[in-house]
């Protein structure tokens, strides 16, 4: 029975040793800025919006920054530059754009040398709907095929070539 | 320090999946007229004994272009012969891991090569470039893939446990489960027996820095018991799951195993000492690859620390997806500080603010004071790679004459498609003025609507050194087969055996390094 107790004691002394030296490192760590400077081409997703408007033009190949598919998009305020990514990623989901589409679109206005562009996290055309960015504002073109369905992967797995 | 700019470039590899959608295996071949006869003292010979490997870029995805990330071992007879290896690959379909059977590799009289890797799915192909026996830089140049990153031969003592001992600084970068991507920095403690304490980390998910954390419960490292031999072990590192490679007790290569998750990077023993601000005290140059919230980005430069948290001489090549910020910028002046954790553990902030663009903002963990990881914490960006000190300046067009090896890792945008790029190469130069660089290259253009092999590719073009060579210079190579390309880039030189390179062109984000042939 001795025996037992001293072993729980021990126990709990440990844990209790655990929990303060964690506490000790914690009042150590450093501090770090959690937010930090703004830079330009950044996508603050506080700052998120919906537009919606005509396509005047599509392009998957751009005539300025940043590289990837752009749209001039005619809203009821103007004119705006709007940032797809790549314009692969919108072939693979089998969206297209055209001259005269009519689009829905959210995401964020950034910042650059050539002027304003808008970010698109998400575009609408008809009854179509496609996620370009994470909630994040990262591009989806990166990493967003690894989110599939188990089956998808189990049926993309069957069909893979030499890994 | 060839060491360090091998990991340098297998971050950089890292760092650019931006395609998508597409078609199946293969692609096109394409190879360039002959080259001259290659020379130099390389043959199947300087590729002998257990090398491992670490490659991380694009695979196509249902459609869709994705990061993927492998991690492996092979046995190298001497004579062209893979004899016995294993690999982890963590691609969109899961994650395994792999034995190598019957392979083969070919290297050539300077240093190129080819390597193709057979398992149990199929052959996958590589071409590399030596930079001595005992490592190199490779690229998977077969159409299935494409990815970059380094090779370094293994030294079976360190195979166990206690070998892998004391303080180590590690960098991953990957993708998040939420499919953002991702840089983790850090430093641990191992004990020699497969516990971790003393973990710190800082994570950079898409741009939204962790501040500095403690690694939660579970941290440890294991040797494999199946494939110990190949050096490979499991770890928990910053609450992640990773298969491992020994290089040696002083390096590790890393693989994430975390499903959907995907990391790769590194771990280096770091000098057991007690960081301070006097730490940094000279001149150091950056290299850091990584994603933006527009798409990929690639940074070098350097600067001068003065050991009291002072930094001046500040200069830095930002290619943010097709668009070039320089530092200084025109009219604008740039002025910075940089602090150490008081912990003594290694951990730091570097920032600087150019009066024109804006501030800049980095996290480092020091390996030794003249070696560290670096992430930039900027919001929107997911940025990491390799700060080292310059030394043995100044650095003249006589002083890097030579032949390198290079390898470079970024996106094009080629038409409609925006290629993933892998490219792996000799560059020779001469301390001419003038046309001086001659480099030959075997690289990828990879989208899921193009996949081309080109092998062979001969450039040329200007180095021009601007004194004393230790700030921004340029590096302008032009091919002309199979269609003309002009490659800029700005080039920040470590030493005189070591250069790092990005891109400064429009149309393509490229970030890379040379490192000396004997």
């Amino acid at each position: 029975m001795q025996k037992t107790t001293l072993v729980r004691i021990s126990v709990v002394l440990f844990a209790l040793l655990l929990v303060l030296g964690t506490s000790v490192w914690a009042q150590k760590l450093a501090d770090r800025p959690r937010a930090a400077s703004m830079r330009s081409i950044a996508y603050d997703a506080t700052q998120e919006t919906a537009v919606e408007g005509t396509v005047l033009s599509y392009t998957a190949e751009a005539a300025t920054p940043p590289i990837g598919a752009h749209v001039q998009l005619q809203t009821a305020s103007g004119t705006m530059d709007i940032h797809l990514g790549t314009g692969s990623y919108l072939d693979a989901n089998h969206f297209s754009l055209a001259k005269g589409d009519s689009v829905r679109v959210v995401g964020a206005s950034s910042a650059t040398r050539q002027g304003t562009i808008f970010l698109v996290r998400l575009i609408q055309k008809g009854g179509q709907s496609l996620a370009l960015r994470t909630a994040k504002g990262a591009p989806l073109s990166f990493a967003g095929a690894r989110t599939l369905s188990p089956a998808q992967r189990a049926q993309l797995a069957s069909q893979a070539g030499p890994r | 320090m060839n060491r360090a700019v091998k990991r340098l470039l297998s971050f950089a590899a890292a760092l650019f999946a931006f395609l998508s959608a597409g078609c199946s295996n293969g692609g096109n071949t394409v190879v360039g007229p002959p080259p001259p006869p290659p020379t130099g003292n390389f043959s199947n010979f300087s590729l002998n004994g257990q090398y491992a490997f670490s490659m991380s870029d694009t695979e196509l995805c249902a459609g869709q272009g994705s990061f993927f990330a492998r991690d492996g071992s092979f046995t190298a007879d001497g004579s062209g012969h893979i004899t016995d290896g294993v690999e982890d690959v963590n691609v969109c379909t899961g994650v395994f891991t792999l034995p190598f059977t019957s392979s083969t590799y070919s290297i050539s009289a300077d240093g190129r090569g080819t390597l193709n890797l057979t398992n149990s799915t199929g052959t996958t192909t590589y071409s590399l470039t030596l930079t001595s026996p005992t490592q190199g830089f490779v690229a998977q140049t077969d159409g299935n893939a494409t990815a970059g990153g380094s090779l370094q031969r293994q030294n079976p003592a360190a195979f166990s446990n206690p070998a892998i001992a004391n303080g180590y600084v590690f960098d991953v970068f990957g993708a998040s489960s939420a499919a953002n991507p991702e840089s983790i920095i850090g430093r641990f403690d191992a004990d020699g027996a497969g516990s971790i304490s003393l973990g710190l980390y800082d994570s950079n998910e898409a741009g939204t820095p962790s501040g500095q954390q403690l690694f939660p419960a579970g941290a440890l490292y294991q040797f494999d018991h199946t494939f110990g031999k190949s050096g490979r072990g499991v770890a928990n590192i910053a609450g992640h799951n990773f298969a491992f490679y020994v290089v040696d007790a002083t390096r590790l290569k890393l693989v994430g195993t975390d499903f959907p998750e995907v990391f790769s990077g590194e771990a280096f023993a770091q000098q057991s000492i007690a960081f301070t601000a006097a730490s940094l005290n000279s001149g150091l140059a950056f290299l850091l690859g990584g994603s933006s919230s527009s798409g990929p980005i690639a940074t070098a430069g350097r600067f001068t620390a003065d050991g009291v948290g002072n930094l001046s001489e500040i200069f830095l090549d930002e290619n943010n997806n097709g668009t070039v910020t320089l530092l200084p910028s025109q009219g604008g002046t740039v002025a910075g500080t940089y602090t150490l954790d008081a912990n003594g553990l290694g951990g730091g902030m570097a920032t600087w603010t150019d009066t024109r663009v804006g501030t800049f903002t980095f996290i480092f963990y020091l390996i030794s004071p003249t070696e560290a990881v670096f992430q930039e914490i900027d919001t929107g960006i997911t940025s990491d790679g390799t700060l080292l000190a310059q030394t043995g300046g100044p650095i003249t067009p006589a002083s890097l004459a030579g032949d390198f090896a290079f390898v470079l890792s970024g996106v094009t945008q080629n038409g409609s498609n925006v290629d993933s790029n892998d490219f792996v190469g000799q560059l020779k130069l001469t301390s001419a003025s003038g046309n001086n660089a001659t480099g030959i290259m075997d690289f990828t253009e990879f989208s899921p609507a193009h996949q081309q092999q080109l092998f062979d590719i001969q450039s040329s073009g200007p180095l021009d050194i601007t004194s004393p060579g230790t700030g921004p210079n340029t590096l302008t190579l032009t091919t002309t087969f199979p269609s003309p390309q002009t490659f800029n880039f700005t080039a920040y030189a470590v030493d005189s055996s070591t250069v790092f390179l990005v891109g400064v062109d429009n149309n393509r984000v490229l970030a890379g390094s040379i490192a000396r042939q004997p």
